[in-house]
């Protein structure tokens, strides 16, 4: 199993009915998605316009899903193309980033970070969030950070971790999820505080 | 972080049981428990939370954090109007949409008998073109009512599929079925 | 109670006999309309009357690079949206039965009713312009396109005076009588919604495909008409596949399906009420022809009549 898989389990149930399964990848993908699209359209407004819009077709398109591209890949290139009909449609063209950023490699640059998308408030909290998840990794004790890091920055697998820290696959189960408990329980009232806003 | 702070740090219960969903976000899970996992995460309004600060933790750590709420609201909103997918077209004898206008349709079409026979003194339909043409004629002896019961039924499916190219906002579906008389009368 | 009554009134405007115009300004109007049904953007309220039934719709057209996409909202009974995109359509409904999508072979309504060839029309319809008519609040002119034999309907037509939009149609029949009306209630040009109109994505369909080997051949065709699509299909709650053609002048249409006839077959003539549809069926060797058309029966009996074995 591997990310791939869950993925492809959770566009099974999807396509049986289940849309919740969907609504989980949204989760799942949709601040990556506003990123991506957030490179080639400057106004927030209409970003959210274009992922939502790229959301729907997805799920309208599940059917035509052959699970033998990474989710994510197919998802961004539905978003791409909505992006690129929304600005060929519009009157007056928009400043948009060139050519190079729109989608001829497989893989999304993921080490941007955009302030675009966001009002002052909620860019202030953005920046407090991220600090708050890093302060989290850096308090972890080492084999909990280790654990962490290899598999959301480096996206190995459990087998992986296992083979790379010596240890049993159970164990990295284990520490991954206790690492990701102790962020959560840091970020909890940080996320609690303002009821509008959803990270 | 100084020595004080990584002592104080101090592990969560023993949750294990708890692992899923951090197992499931990774993939990590075979098959059939994922299954029931998936099953069991629609269900839980928390686990379902978990989920997402599970997903924030992960896009924060790879630079990405953005505010969802109302992409997520508008999301939600959007695919609860959406169709269930998808099963693919009419292998069934599922009756289509448009099927009812052409029902209604032949409700209101009134019918008669028509034979090929050239040696029968019918009434002549006018038949244009070439001379070779078959004569066609209107068989009286055929009883209207048989006719009527026959071309009702099949002649709807016909109607059905040309209104399927000809019109495609397709007539009323709750018209009234109303049986008419076969005689050129009716009209 | 005072809008139901106007929609009336414009329903009941009785026949122009107008002025005839030279075949170039007639061509320049159709185009006019002809491109403004789909180059236009614009959103409204029409409604749609076939005899004593009338259908309320809620359009939006928004034109998208060399093709135009449009959505089709019915108002009255069962909720039913149709999306219409340059290739196809497809029609969702929410029933008793849950939600159900179809795609069809028809992608144009009202108000894109004239091909974009227009110029053939004249070959077959005399155009006169008539008088200056208020149509959802809006000054139109009227166009009558009058059938030139007795092979298709006639149309009244009422164009926005200054972006050619029609605003309504009127097919008529023998003695100018109406037999199908279209008419906007209110529309606004210019504008739509934001959102675009998202095609759902359906599986492709495996059980249409072209005419390969017809065992008919159409010797002619009514004058006017030519071939729009000659496909084989399954017939909706039937489990038989058929041909399906499609022929059009560019206004009125006529379907002819062959399949292999029955043992006991029967042939049949229909017209319905107001004599808007004709129908016939012949035998022809072994197979049987059904012709069907929103068009007089001498179309259809020409159809059927100009078929040879091959």
């Amino acid at each position: 199993m591997s990310e791939q898989d869950i993925d492809r389990q959770l566009v099974e149930r999807a396509r049986q009915g289940d849309k919740r399964a969907f609504e989980m990848l949204v989760e799942k993908y949709q601040r990556r998605l506003l990123r991506l699209l957030s490179r080639m359209v400057k106004n927030a407004e209409e970003v959210e316009d274009i992922a939502q819009e790229t959301f729907i077709k997805a799920y309208r398109a599940l059917p035509n899903f052959r699970g033998d591209a990474a989710f994510y890949t197919w998802l961004y290139r539905i978003g791409v193309n909505t992006a690129k009909n929304y600005l060929a449609g519009r009157k007056k063209t928009m400043p948009t980033l060139s050519d190079q950023a729109m989608g001829d490699d497989d893989e999304p640059d993921e080490r941007l970070v955009v302030q675009d998308l966001n009002t002052p408030e909620t860019a202030l909290m953005s920046k407090q969030i991220a600090l708050a998840v890093n302060e989290a990794v850096d308090a972890l004790p080492e084999e909990l950070r280790s654990a962490i890091t290899l598999r959301e920055m480096e996206g190995l697998s459990y087998e992986e971790i296992a083979e790379s820290m010596n240890c049993p696959i159970g164990t990295v189960r284990s520490r991954i999820f206790r690492a990701r408990e102790a962020i959560a329980a840091k970020l909890r009232p940080m996320l609690g505080t303002s009821q509008d806003t959803r990270w | 972080m100084t020595m004080a702070q990584a002592h104080k740090w101090a592990p969560p219960q023993d949750a294990t049981a708890d692992a899923w969903l951090s197992a499931l976000m990774d993939g990590e899970l075979d098959d059939d428990e994922a299954g029931r996992a998936i099953t069991r995460l629609g269900k839980d309004a928390g686990a379902m939370r978990i989920w997402s600060e599970y997903g924030l933790i992960g896009d924060a750590l790879r630079g990405c954090v953005q505010d969802t709420a109302s992409l997520d609201r508008r999301v939600k909103v959007a695919l609860a109007a959406e169709p269930t997918v998808l099963a693919p077209l009419a292998k069934s004898h599922r009756q289509p949409v448009y099927w009812a206008a052409a029902a209604a349709v032949v409700a209101v079409i009134s019918w008669t008998v028509v034979s090929m026979a050239p040696n029968n003194p019918g009434v002549p339909v006018a038949v244009n073109g070439a001379p070779n043409a078959p004569q066609m004629v209107e068989d009286e002896r055929v009883r209207p009512t048989s006719a009527q019961d026959m071309a009702a039924n099949e002649v709807a499916p016909y109607l059905a599929a040309h209104q399927d190219y000809a019109f495609t906002v397709a007539g009323a579906p709750d018209m009234n079925i109303t049986p008419v008389s076969l005689s050129g009368d009716a009209r | 109670m005072k809008w139901l009554f106007c929609l009336l009134a414009i329903m009941a405007t009785p026949v122009w006999a107008g002025s005839a115009i030279p075949d170039s300004e007639a061509v320049s109007w159709l185009r006019r309309m002809s491109d403004a049904s789909r180059k236009l953007p614009y959103e409204g309220i029409f409604v749609m009357q076939m005899g004593d039934r009338m259908q309320t719709v809620q359009v939006e057209n928004r034109p998208n690079g060399f093709a135009n996409e449009s959505r089709l909202v019915v108002l009255d009974g069962q909720p039913r949206e149709v999306r219409c995109s340059r290739t196809e359509s497809v029609t969702l409904a929410w029933g008793a039965k849950g939600q159900q999508m179809e795609r069809r072979m028809g992608n144009r309504h009202f108000p894109d009713l004239l091909p974009e060839n227009v110029a053939k029309l004249v070959g077959f319809y005399s155009l006169r312009l008539g008088k200056t008519i208020r149509v959802a609040g809006q000054d139109c002119q009227l166009i009558e396109l009058t059938p030139k034999d007795r092979y298709r309907w006639g149309y009244r037509l009422c164009a926005e005076q200054y972006t050619g939009l029609p605003l309504k149609a009127v097919m008529v029949g023998d003695h100018d009588r109406p037999l199908l009306q279209y008419a906007f209630v209110k529309v606004r040009q210019g504008v739509t919604s934001r959102a675009a109109v998202a095609m759902p994505s359906m599986p492709s369909v495996e059980d249409l495909h072209p005419v390969e080997n017809s065992p008919i051949a159409v010797r002619q065709l009514p004058p006017g008409y030519s071939q729009l699509a000659a496909v084989k299909r399954r017939l909706p709650n039937r489990d038989v596949e058929v041909e399906h053609w499609i022929f059009s002048d560019g206004l009125s249409h006529i379907s002819m399906f062959v399949e292999p006839a029955p043992e006991r077959m029967v042939s049949v003539k229909g017209q319905s009420a107001r004599g808007l549809m004709n129908l016939l069926t012949r035998k022809l060797g072994n197979y049987q022809v059904t012709v069907v058309g929103d068009a007089p029966s001498p179309a259809v009996n020409f159809v059927a009549g100009n078929l040879d074995l091959r």
